[in-house]
């Protein structure tokens, strides 16, 4: 199985590495070649370049992947980049990180798959100040 | 008409000028605060500060009203391509023309369903191919939508097809084509 990992920051070098552990025939998109450090011992492909350039997915062969993580610094380029590799090159599993909740959701809703970090902090974060053992004072308002 | 022109650069600024003085209903969005202020300063409280791709920030121009037109000519073809595509599919806004930056963006555009899109550099190019016609052939207009191109094609006097209608000549049918004959210059 072929993975396309495109943005190799935190994030997605770390979801790079784990799937090549797990088997996946992996490479990874990034314009800063500096990228590389954060995959360690990389055996996999590396592409340098923008995700925004039809001649980079082709060299990372977006065509042949059966999946692809999108996570590039900007939620405008992973919108528009994810729906490129479902539209044009037909990746099966296409799964952007789009920072802003309302774009993650209105993107959700046409069949994008994608995550949204920041709602996940706003919850977890909720959540742990209401497991505290407080109770609010007085009511909102 | 109601308007909403997101990005304020010289494109921006220049149809929000013109599209005020033909007496139309205007929202110009802009990003950067020092840009802002200064057409703030010129058009007054039709400008409006924030990233046109953050849905609060389009609500807050109208785009629920919704415009007529959404005009998105930022200088990032991937905040063009997502600020037309909420205003078509989220809104409902009838007609979105994008500015493609880069003209090897264009395909972006194309398979996400941006049909109206103007790019300064291709059409500089065909104007360009116009002095310069390669096979013979002058682009004079493309027209994405509809999967058309008008050409400019000189017959020579001796050739076959000179004399004749265009629906008079048996040309390849290898695509559909819908021919149409020109005013001739000559």
């Amino acid at each position: 199985m072929k993975a396309v990992i495109i943005g190799c920051g935190r994030v997605g070098a770390s979801v790079a590495k784990q799937l090549f552990e797990e088997g996946w025939d992996v490479t990874c998109v990034d314009e800063d070649e500096t990228a590389l450090t954060r995959l360690g011992d990389w055996r996999g492909g590396f592409v340098i370049g923008h995700g925004m350039d039809l001649e980079i997915l082709d060299r990372a062969g977006v065509a042949k992947a059966d999946a692809a993580v999108v996570a590039t610094d900007g939620d405008n380029s992973n919108i528009v980049i994810g729906q490129i590799l479902q539209r044009r090159y037909g990746v099966g599993c296409v799964v952007v990180r789009v920072f802003d909740p309302r774009r993650a959701d209105f993107y959700a809703q046409r069949g994008l798959r994608t995550v949204c970090p920041t709602k996940t902090a706003i919850a977890t974060l909720a959540d742990i100040v209401r497991s505290c053992d407080a109770t609010p004072v007085g009511t909102p308002g | 008409m109601y308007a909403i022109v997101a990005g304020g650069g010289k494109v921006g600024a220049n149809i929000t000028r013109s599209l005020v003085r033909m007496g139309h209903e205007v929202t110009l969005v802009e990003q950067r605060r020092d840009r802002f202020e200064q057409l703030e300063a010129e058009l007054g409280p039709i400008v409006l500060q924030g990233d046109a791709t953050e849905l609060h920030v389009l609500e807050r121009a109208g785009i629920a009203r919704p415009p007529e037109i959404v005009l998105a000519v930022t200088g990032d073809d991937e905040d063009n391509v997502v600020i037309s595509q909420l205003a078509k599919e989220g809104y409902g806004v009838r007609k979105a023309i994008a500015r493609v930056n880069d003209p090897r963006n264009q395909p972006y555009f194309d398979v996400l369903g941006i049909t109206q899109t103007v790019c300064a550099t291709s059409g500089l190019l065909g104007l360009v191919e116009h002095e310069v016609p390669e096979h013979g052939l002058v682009k004079l207009l493309e027209l994405r939508g509809e999967g058309l191109e008008l050409v400019e094609l000189l017959v020579p006097p001796d050739a076959p097809a000179a004399g004749k209608r265009v629906a008079g000549i048996a040309l390849p049918r290898r695509r559909q084509a819908r021919l149409g004959d020109a005013p001739g210059r000559g």
